[in-house]
């Protein structure tokens, strides 16, 4: 990338306390956060508390990247747990803005068909509840535990939800 | 990477109103594509505040371990700082009493003499430690300290407590070896005590440190000639335990000055007050 430090690079300078090449990945890196974790919960400060905590985690350790995949991914397991740490601090706060129904326009249905297939209208598909579920454990990589917190909703929950989505994205992609 | 997300999705998706199943598209994407990630557009003025707030941990000096294990304990902050940064709980200041105390101890398995030398060494390292507490000299703080929104007396109170448990602890801990010396081994307890708290009494009227040195030198010293004219005497029995001050009596008294030391310092707190602001 344009002769630029790759973020492993980064991650070395950062283990040599080089503040610079945290900042640099901080600017690659908070937006998407940001915006990701906004996704996961409707409360902006909330939000901010967990990229401020995500990128202190990165500063302190970040002999915990193992080197295989992407650092954005660690970035993300990270970001997404620390939410999940201010989220069991508030409990009430719980809510995942996916769960108050966004509208999904004309144009996004069409573009969904077009760019994923069936996979995507299949999703699109599950009620809020089935999809947010099969988001927090298979497409943000979290346990059903943590999944739980992140819904506020009991392990046992997840579990049968995350079973009937499964049957109900079976019917719809057979 | 060959394909991108559309500028106008990508754009929509910064808005949340993209459907579930583009997010988590795009949002696989973004993680390994730096381009688009480039592309997304967040309020400039929330990632400047957030990188402030970044920038102030990892700028932060790093906490020694005496005032992360005060946080452990539920100490605010800025008291945790302020008793952190005591002198006394300095690593080369824990140091040298660590090697001050083994060498006593040593020097007490030796024989009567040795053993009075401990007894008489121990009271005077909590008195230095908390005469090292607070002041001009000592402490690298101390113009952060005064001007700390807490009272100096607290402060120093504070820090008192803190030097007069780690020195108990150390010297408790190393005088383990001399258990068969029965209740005398604990003998140097009541006179740290009685005159730390005369320390602290004292440092009312003058510099802690004039008042630390002040005392435990005439504490050396009647000791050191109490010994000689024991000595001189017919030696029978325990030699420590003729001490007057390891004597019952001797005992009674540091205790009652400890107990005077303490009504004297909560009496004259304002002075501390003054003097440490002028």
């Amino acid at each position: 990338m344009e002769g630029e430090p790759s973020d492993r690079v980064l991650l070395g300078a950062i283990a040599d306390a080089d503040r610079s090449a945290l900042q640099t990945l901080y600017e690659r890196h908070a937006p998407w956060l940001v915006l990701r974790l906004s996704r996961r919960c409707s409360d902006p400060d909330l939000v901010d508390q967990a990229v401020q905590d995500t990128f202190v985690a990165v500063w302190r350790k970040p002999g915990s990247y193992k080197g295989s995949g992407e650092v954005g991914a660690w970035i993300w397991g990270i970001g997404i747990r620390r939410l999940i740490d201010q989220l069991r601090r508030r409990p009430a706060l719980a809510a995942t803005p996916e769960l108050e129904g966004i509208v999904v326009s004309a144009e996004d249905q069409v573009l969904a068909g077009v760019e994923h297939g069936d996979l995507a209208s299949a999703l699109n598909a599950l009620s809020p509840e089935l999809r947010a579920v099969v988001q927090a454990t298979i497409l943000d990589g979290l346990t059903i535990r943590e999944a739980g917190r992140l819904l506020g909703i009991p392990s046992g929950t997840v579990k049968t939800r995350m079973a009937r989505a499964r049957v109900q994205l079976r019917e719809a992609l057979a | 990477m060959s394909w991108h997300v559309d500028p106008a999705v990508m754009e929509r998706y910064a808005r949340q109103e993209v459907g579930p199943a583009d997010a988590a598209s795009i949002e696989a994407h973004l993680v390994d594509c730096g381009a688009c990630r480039a592309r997304l557009h967040v309020d400039p003025a929330r990632l400047d505040r957030l990188w402030a707030g970044v920038a102030d941990v990892v700028d932060e000096p790093s906490r020694n371990p005496v005032e992360a294990l005060l946080r452990q304990l539920g100490v605010r902050d800025r008291t945790a700082r302020l008793v952190a940064a005591t002198p006394a709980l300095h690593m080369p200041w824990l140091v040298a009493m660590a090697v001050t105390v083994a060498l006593a101890v040593v020097a007490a398995t030796a024989g009567d003499r040795g053993f009075l030398f401990f007894l008489v060494l121990a009271p005077v390292l909590p008195i230095a430690g908390v005469a090292a507490a607070y002041g001009p000299r000592v402490d690298p703080m101390y113009e952060l300290t005064v001007a700390a929104p807490m009272p100096a007396f607290e402060l120093l109170l504070l820090r008192s407590t803190a030097v007069l448990t780690s020195t108990v602890l150390l010297v408790g801990v190393a005088a383990i070896p001399l258990a068969g010396e029965g209740w005398l081994m604990a003998a140097w307890l009541l006179p740290a005590l009685g005159l730390t708290m005369a320390t602290l009494a004292l440092s009312t009227v003058m510099s802690p440190i004039h008042a630390g040195v002040g005392l435990a030198s005439t504490w050396a010293a009647v000791a050191f000639l109490n010994v000689r004219g024991l000595a001189g005497g017919d030696a029978t029995g325990d030699l420590a335990s003729r001490v007057l001050a390891f004597s019952p009596a001797g005992q009674a008294l540091f205790l009652t000055i400890a107990v005077i030391g303490t009504f004297v310092v909560i009496q004259r707190r304002e002075t501390l007050e003054i003097r440490s602001n002028t």
